[in-house]
């Protein structure tokens, strides 16, 4: 929500000075001979109030567009967008509220708008917009700046908390001893793929342990990691697992919390696949679109299965350190069709620096 | 001549089964009659084969191991295998029954193996014991018919019914009848979601629609698949208590 309507003091203040803005116009519309004076305040003083209150809605057009992977051009052109339309709706607000005048008071005319003032009224209030928007952006900069200072000190508090738990919670004992079990029959009747195996839980584990205490990993490392996981995987449950990656390199040099999509992995593996008798495809795909990156997972599920217990947690869980690190700027959703199991993620796009 | 034991290896991977063939490669007197890598097709199986040994993973997809023993009956001649199972493992602990702990030795498999022998064909009480104990409100109800066996989620009864010496289980717009005393199942159901509101009638609170007026101060209620259930005085002030 716009921080001023939750302060009513400020607001009060804020629509105050729209008041005296009105009064700047009423004066200037009898000093230029188009209205008298009550004419003239009868229509701009309800106008600046109107307008005050929709000038607001530039809090929205900004914290639409991130400022990571802003481009002047797009910026200048929406602001240029946003602010034509609010004059041309103020103009258009202005004839009708005249005419509304006409009508309540017959034989009076509020304010005579010829050609050449309305087309001032309309770049009045256009300009007037573009300053809000602009306003606006700056008081979201500095919104921003707070809040990633106040972001990163409660996430260095979160990762050292967490890190323990994260680990321990990765080393799921039930995927360890069936991957050593399996390890274990394949050096009866096929070392070398027990070789591999062991490799790829090594590495799994490896670069599960080097993620402790980091804050942010590419997601394109995140994937590496997950694809040993996956290799273990598919070595346990045959041809019935088999994994589709849609990723673009945009995709992948983004910044994540660690140990976001493994997880959804593991879920989609474990409750989804490992019921299915015929198996299916884990699908995952991300890309990047105007700053913000979208990341999905889907799964086959069996559609008479109740819900796993558990998942809803851990996918509640997820959401809330989300929230946490993108301070409420990230979105999770998940939903259970049929015979299917997505998972969306959108997050803004954050890019390694270097 | 001696007739060769016959086993069946129930587990979800193939890697976990090859190690079992392999460990059982030895012992000729052992003959593999099936495998399965589901509960459902384990608790058919050993309907069909009647096997001497079965060697149950106790985390399968479809059904869990104890649940294949609770359909099946089977309460001989059973080696469990698991990764890990905190929950079930301590009730194994508890009623003294022995499981394998993958990945495990030859020389363990060995010895699991040579106790089961000594106990062929034997009624195991620890098993009923284990089996009866099962923590926790049930999910899910098994339901054997003949050659068919069907999994209902508790989630999609409507409502259950006792007739006779079995009972008629509503759901999903189907009806399953099952050998067993209403009071039974009751205990085994979460009380929160089922209620008795009848002698012979149990109905789960997420499939309620409505509650309606019946004669001069009954009641009767209306469930999600349409139907009417009557409801006693004493199922009137039980369904309050919980609503």
């Amino acid at each position: 929500m716009h921080p001023l309507l939750s302060d009513s003091r400020a607001l009060f203040a804020y629509m105050l000075a729209w008041l005296a803005a009105g009064l700047a116009a009423a004066w200037s519309l009898c000093f230029a001979g188009l209205a008298d004076w009550p004419g003239a305040l009868l229509f701009a003083l309800p106008q600046s109030l109107v307008f005050g209150f929709a000038a607001l809605s530039g809090y929205y057009v900004c914290r639409a567009m991130p400022h990571a992977g802003r481009r002047l051009s797009g910026v200048a052109m929406r602001f240029g967008v946003a602010a034509l339309l609010a004059g041309g709706g103020s103009l258009a607000i202005g004839l009708v509220w005249n005419d509304i005048g006409q009508f309540l008071l017959p034989g009076t005319v509020l304010v005579h708008l010829d050609s050449t003032a309305r087309l001032q009224w309309f770049a009045l209030c256009a300009l007037l917009y573009l300053l809000s928007l602009l306003a606006h952006d700056v008081h979201y900069a500095f919104e921003r700046e707070r809040e990633a200072s106040a972001c990163a000190a409660e996430m260095r508090a979160l990762a050292r908390e967490a890190e323990l738990q994260m680990l321990r919670a990765q080393v799921d004992p039930h995927f360890l001893f069936n991957s050593l079990n399996s390890i274990c029959a394949l050096i009866g009747s096929d070392a070398e793929a027990a070789r591999e195996m062991t490799i790829d839980l090594a590495e799994f584990f490896r670069r599960t342990l080097a993620l402790a205490g980091c804050e942010r990993i590419a997601l394109g490392d995140e994937l590496v990691l997950c694809e040993h996981y996956l290799a273990i995987e598919r070595r346990r449950f045959g041809a019935r697992l088999t994994v589709a990656i849609d990723v673009d390199d945009a995709a992948r040099a983004c910044l994540l919390p660690p140990l976001c999509l493994q997880p959804l992995l593991e879920n989609a593996v474990k409750h989804g696949i490992r019921p299915l008798a015929a198996g299916g495809t884990v699908h995952v795909a991300a890309l990047v679109r105007d700053g913000w990156l979208h990341l999905r997972v889907d799964n086959p599920l069996d559609a008479a299965a109740p819900p796993a217990p558990g998942t809803a947690l851990g996918l509640a869980n997820l959401r809330e350190r989300l929230s946490r690190c993108y301070a409420g700027r990230a979105r999770l959703l998940w939903r259970r069709e049929d015979a299917a199991f997505t998972v969306e993620m959108t997050v803004p796009q954050h890019k390694d620096p270097a | 001549m001696t007739t060769k034991l016959r086993a069946l290896l129930a587990d979800d991977e193939e890697l976990a089964r090859q190690l079992l063939r392999e460990y059982l490669r030895p012992h000729a007197d052992i003959e593999i009659v099936g495998e399965c890598d589901n509960g459902l097709d384990a608790a058919r199986d050993i309907a069909a084969l009647a096997p001497d040994l079965l060697f149950l993973d106790i985390n399968m997809p479809r059904l869990s191991g104890l649940e294949v023993l609770e359909l099946s009956g089977r309460r001989h001649g059973v080696i469990f295998t698991t990764a890990y199972d905190e929950y079930a493992l301590k009730a194994f602990d508890l009623h003294a029954v022995d499981y394998l702990l993958k990945p495990f030795s030859r020389a363990r498999f060995d010895q699991a193996l040579s106790k089961a022998r000594t106990l062929l064909g034997r009624a195991d009480a620890a098993l009923d014991a284990l089996v009866a104990d099962q923590a926790g409100w049930l999910e899910r109800v098994l339901i054997r018919d003949r050659e068919n066996i069907h999994v209902v989620a508790a989630a999609q009864i409507d409502y259950i019914e006792a007739q006779d010496d079995y009972i008629a289980i509503h759901a999903a717009g189907r009806t399953y009848l099952k050998t067993q005393r209403l009071a039974e199942i009751e205990t085994r159901l979460d009380p929160g979601r089922f209620v008795r509101v009848h002698r012979s009638y149990l109905i789960n609170l997420e499939r309620l629609q409505s509650i309606e007026r019946h004669g001069k101060d009954g009641h009767v209620a209306r469930l999600a698949d349409g139907a009417r259930v009557p409801i006693s005085r004493a199922g009137y002030e039980r369904i309050r208590a919980v609503m």
